[in-house]
Order: C-alpha cells, then structure tokens, then sequence
C-alpha cells in the first residue's frame, strides 16, 4: 500500500530524513507502524539541490530493490543533502498480480516538468477506466507516459490540467490541478459504475511547493473481508518547524522561525506528539515563496 | 477520619494510606458512591511520588491508570509540531489526572510533570479493568459518570472551535448530488458488524438482541441524519460508507469528525442530552444501523450483556472523538496557527 515522504525546508543530509530515524521511511519497509503491510517493491525519491546542474529539475533515484537492503540507496543518503524531497517506499500485494518494475515506481517524473508526484493507494478496478482517461491527457503527455499504474496516470492527468507542465507553479496552482484530476477520475469511476473505496493520499512537489492530499474516493465501501483503506482512513501526518535533526534524544523539528515542512504516511519517530494529522478529505500546501513558508489545510471536496 | 491539617496557602494536605477512601469520596467522579465500592476502587490504587520536575507520564504514552493527587501540582503540557509546548491545565489536590483512560486505555494525549513534590495514589487501569469485567457496581457506576463528562468536555470544545471559525473557516460546501444508485449489499447487522474491533465479540444472543433493536437505512451521500441545534435521534453504527459530523457554517459544514466503518456515530450528543451543535451527513453513500434514543434508554434500565458491551463500545468512541476534536482545536489555536492557515 506504500509509505510516503516529503520535505521542504533547509537543506538536510538525506541519510537523517529516510535512514537514521527510528521509524524512518526505509524502516518502514518491513515495519511500518501504521500500516499492516510489507512495502517490498522498490523506492524512489527525487530531490533538490542548488549545486546540482539545472537546480529547479530533481535528481532522481529508483530501484526496484528492497529499500532497507539497497545499499546503493544507503551511499547516497549519506552524501546527499536536499532542500526539497519526495520519497516512495512501494508496497503491492504479495499475489504476484503487480509488476514489478522500474517505470512503475514513484515519484513519477516527465522529462522537462519539475513537478513529481508518489502515491499511497490504488484505484480500484483501475484498468476499467484507463482509456476513458486518455481523453483528459495532454496529447504531449499521453506520448511520453511509459508506466502502466493508475499512479502514474494520476500524475499524467495533474501534468494535463496545468496551463505549462513545465512551471514554474504556485501551490495554489499545482491544488488546483490536482482538484481537477480527481474530479475527472471520480466522473469515470461513477461512469463505469465503480463504487469501491479508493484511496488517494498524495505528496507532490516541483521543489517550491509541497501539495500533500488525504483522500479517499467512496470510502468506507469495501468488499468483503475489508481492508485497511476500507475501513481506516489511510493517514497522512505533517510536522514544522525550523530545523530537523537529533536533539534531547530524538529525531524532531525544533522551533524556530518554521521555515521547515516535513509531511509523510506515518511519523518518523516513535514520539508523534509533534506530529499533526492531515484532515481527512483535505490537503496541505506548502510554498516556500520569498524564503517565508506559508502553509494552509484546505478542503478537498471532489 | 482525623483532622486535615492546612499546609502552604490553604491546601488540604491528606495522609497517605489513612485518607484515601476520604479522598475518593471528595471527588466528584466517584461523590456519592455507597462506601464500600469506594472501597472497592480503594482496593486498585497503589500510592505514587513524584519529585519536583518528574514526569508521571509522557504524551502517546500507553495509559496505565488514573492518578489522584493527594499533595502537590501536576501540570499537563501538550507538545505541537515546532517542539513547541501549550499548557493545558494544573492538576492540584483532591483532583484527578488521566482518567478518560479508564474508557478506551489509549495513549495519553498530554504530559503530566510534578511541578513540586507530589503524592497521590494510581488506580490500576488492569485491575479496575477486571472490575469492569466483573460488573461491579462500582466500576460501572464509574465509567457512566466518565462518559458523561467526556461528552459535556466534547460540547465545551465543540463550543469553542465553534466560536472561532468566524476568523478562521472555510466550510466545505454541500455534498455533490449522490451517484446513480448501484447494486446494495444485503445482510443483517451481523452480516456487516461482526468483522469490526470491539462488535467481533458478541455472542450469538447479543446479536439477536441487537438486530431487534436496530433499523437498517441506506443513505446516499448529502444526506442529512442529524440537525444541529436539535437533540440527538439516536446512535448510527456505520457499516459501510462514512458519516461526518460538523459545525454549520453558512451554507457548508466545518468538518470535525469522520466516522468510517465499524464507527458509533452520535455518542456525545446522545449521552450530553439536549440540543447538540454538530451536523450528521453522509459522506459517502452508507449502510447504517440506528439505534433510536428510546431503545437506547430501555438497555439503559435492564442492562444485558449487549447493553454492558454496547456501552463500552461507546465509551471508547467518546474518547476517540474527544482527543480528535482536541487535536483539531489545539492545531487551530496553537502558536504556529498564525503560521499555518486554515482555509
């Protein structure tokens, strides 16, 4: 079902966001502590850096070996430091019935757009709607989708609803964009008849702005035996503050000025008391616009 | 009894071991109970210190008891994102701390620091748990008064969050008009309930009992179930689909709760009584079981084992609610609210 992971804020060494925490995001591949599933399937991340050639693109990483074990995975992180962050741990069932591949692993990235996108979810009977999507798709974006998800098609469909793919963007924008895409996917899905809970939390990021949505489509509508994401609503937490690192025993924000974001499917940390639920329903913005964050809970009533 | 000799600024100071029945009996959670369940809850207390500056327990801590404080000052701090700290409340002698435990055992939503040498004593939260099982009067007499003071906490919060939302909300606009209706699953509340924490226990004749009592809708979305202002109809145990309950705001809603599958939704309207602020729609198209008030009074007066297990289910659902609320209250006024706005 995967876990998910964004940040924004002053840089920070990749090792203390996804490695050193005690309930850190590649902890999470075996252990998650809110959710009853192993996320076996690969990761992704894509962050930024200002020393990096074209510094508004990310550097992006995928592989479809297991996180925790990858330790290839493990000499970036102590090497690189990011300003902005999205980071994916997949997680499928464990039938056989996924593919396992790399195109198929989050954050999705276009070639000539910074704005990437991970998923924690599914869309239920998803290849019932493929092709009434495809009308909704910018025929620029249609030709240069490879992966065969409906996560992938999400972030295609968000891309297709931005006057310019290529940016740059506001929150507002990139909300707005997203709003639309579920809207277009709630009429297909209501068009094909399909009534099954479907969560939708994403964390999307073009590197100034973070949109982290909780949502659900029709949820609490389950087939039986029920699921987590059926009857739970799939979470999504966020913290602030000014700087994040390891102080009075324990990976945290401190206070400060808040210049600092950090928003992911579960907390870090085994202490959650810093930590704050997105509302159900909602999404969190997050821009960074003249180095003063601005953040806001909005409503998401597609 | 003895007397109770006066310390620093007037504060009763009470004798460990000799006056903790005195003790008990001056609280009003458990004023008025015959003495010898007092006693009884006397018996699943051990005695706490605390030195000046020492946590009793931390926030999201697993909860372990109630204390009573007999000496001293406890204060209760919350931690918010920026490691910042808002203080919630002194807890000072003959007063209780942590008590809504007693209902869910869940984690505690604040920290509890000895401001100055304190002593009390900690009702075991296992062994009033086996009173619970036992039926003692005492524990059931107990957990009654706490659900009433959970739901008048949660309208005084309600409250609150309402009070500030000319500054602060954006309410989310109706419901979009409910999709063609699809196929319906069938079944009875045993059928859908049974798979759900806390209904998976119930015997076969509880299930009956509560298939008696019930009434079976199917709701689309948009519908509304209760009206703000109004009392309560009665409990909506969801089955499928999600309900939310909400402060009105012109023509929308401020959301405060969802209550999936497996939820009880209503609880604190219904045991606060008269006319409850909140809004209950259906969020996404439901199947749900009602329990009207009237049913709700009749299990009230002939307890069965439904009645006991109901009653439990819907003390836990008040503390869920309440620390959710809560949550949502301190989020809004918090210091860093200035910097994060809700829209």
């Amino acid at each position: 079902m995967c876990r998910l992971l964004g940040y924004l804020g002053q840089p920070v060494l990749l090792d203390d966001l996804i490695v050193k925490p005690d309930n850190s995001l590649l902890r999470q591949t075996t252990e998650a502590r809110m959710l009853s599933m192993l996320n076996l399937a690969g990761f992704g991340l894509a962050g930024w850096d200002d020393a990096t050639a074209d510094p508004h693109l990310p550097l992006t990483f995928h592989s479809t070996q297991v996180a925790v074990l990858d330790p290839n995975l493990r000499a970036l992180a102590r090497k690189l430091k990011v300003r902005a962050l999205v980071a994916h741990l997949r997680g499928v069932p464990l039938d056989g019935s996924a593919v396992i591949n790399q195109q198929n692993l989050h954050p999705f990235v276009m070639p000539g757009s910074p704005l990437v996108l991970a998923h924690n979810g599914d869309l239920a009977h998803f290849s019932q709607m493929r092709f009434a999507l495809v009308e909704h798709l910018k025929p620029e974006i249609a030709a240069r989708l490879s992966a065969s998800t409906d996560s992938a098609w999400l972030h295609a469909l968000v891309l297709s609803q931005l006057d310019d793919p290529a940016g740059p963007f506001t929150s507002d924008e990139i909300h707005r964009a997203t709003e639309r895409a579920l809207a277009i996917v709630r009429r297909v899905r209501e068009a094909a008849g399909i009534h099954k809970s479907s969560s939708v939390n994403l964390i999307l990021s073009d590197g100034r702005n973070i949109v982290a949505t909780r949502f659900t489509y029709d949820f609490g509508c389950f087939e039986t035996p029920p699921a987590q994401g059926g009857i739970e609503f799939l979470s999504q937490w966020y913290t602030l503050g000014d700087h994040y690192g390891y102080a009075d025993g324990e990976w945290k924000m401190t206070r400060g000025s808040g210049k600092a974001t950090l928003v992911a499917s579960e907390p870090l940390t085994r202490d959650v008391s810093t930590w704050v639920e997105v509302p159900e329903y909602s999404a969190l913005l997050v821009d960074d616009a003249n180095d003063r964050p601005r953040r806001r809970i909005v409503p998401l009533e597609v | 009894m003895g007397d109770h000799p006066q310390g620093a600024e007037g504060k009763r100071t009470v004798v460990i071991g000799e006056d903790l029945n005195d003790l008990l009996a001056s609280i009003p959670l458990f004023a008025g109970l015959d003495p010898s369940a007092i006693a009884e809850l006397g018996l699943a207390a051990d005695r706490f210190s605390a030195a000046a500056g020492e946590q009793l327990f931390r926030q999201d801590d697993a909860a372990d008891g109630v204390y009573l404080i007999a000496s001293g000052e406890v204060v209760l701090t919350a931690r918010m994102p920026g490691d910042r700290e808002v203080d919630l409340a002194r807890i000072r002698n003959g007063e209780l701390l942590g008590e809504f435990c007693l209902l869910d055992g869940g984690r505690r939503s604040a920290e509890a620091t000895a401001l100055e040498p304190t002593l009390g004593y900690r009702i075991d939260l296992a062994r009033f748990a086996a009173l619970r099982t036992s039926e003692r009067p005492a524990a059931i007499e107990v957990l009654a008064r706490l659900r009433g003071e959970v739901a008048r906490r949660t309208r005084a919060t309600v409250e609150v969050i309402s009070a500030s939302l000319d500054a602060m909300a954006a309410p989310r606009p109706a419901p979009a008009a409910p999709p063609p209706a699809g196929e319906v699953e069938t079944g009875d509340c045993a059928h859908f309930l049974q798979s759900f924490p806390g209904f998976d226990g119930l015997s076969q004749a509880s299930w009956s009992e509560l298939a008696g009592l019930v009434t079976k809708s199917v709701a689309v979305r948009g519908t509304r179930l209760e009206t703000p202002g109004k009392p309560v109809s009665g409990l909506h145990i969801v089955a499928r689909g999600a309900l939310r309950a909400g402060l009105p705001v012109g023509d929308g809603v401020e959301q405060l709760l969802i209550h999936g599958p497996g939820a009880i939704a209503g609880a604190a309207g219904f045991i606060d009584g008269g006319d409850w602020p909140l809004a209950l729609d259906v969020r996404e198209n439901a199947i749900v079981f009602t329990l009207d008030a009237r049913d709700l009074a009749v299990l009230c007066s002939a307890p069965t084992p439904l009645a006991f297990k109901l009653f439990d289910l819907i003390g836990q659902q008040l503390t869920r609610d309440l620390r959710r609320i809560s949550r949502t209250r301190a989020r809004r006024e918090s210091q860093f609210a200035d910097r994060l706005e809700v829209t």
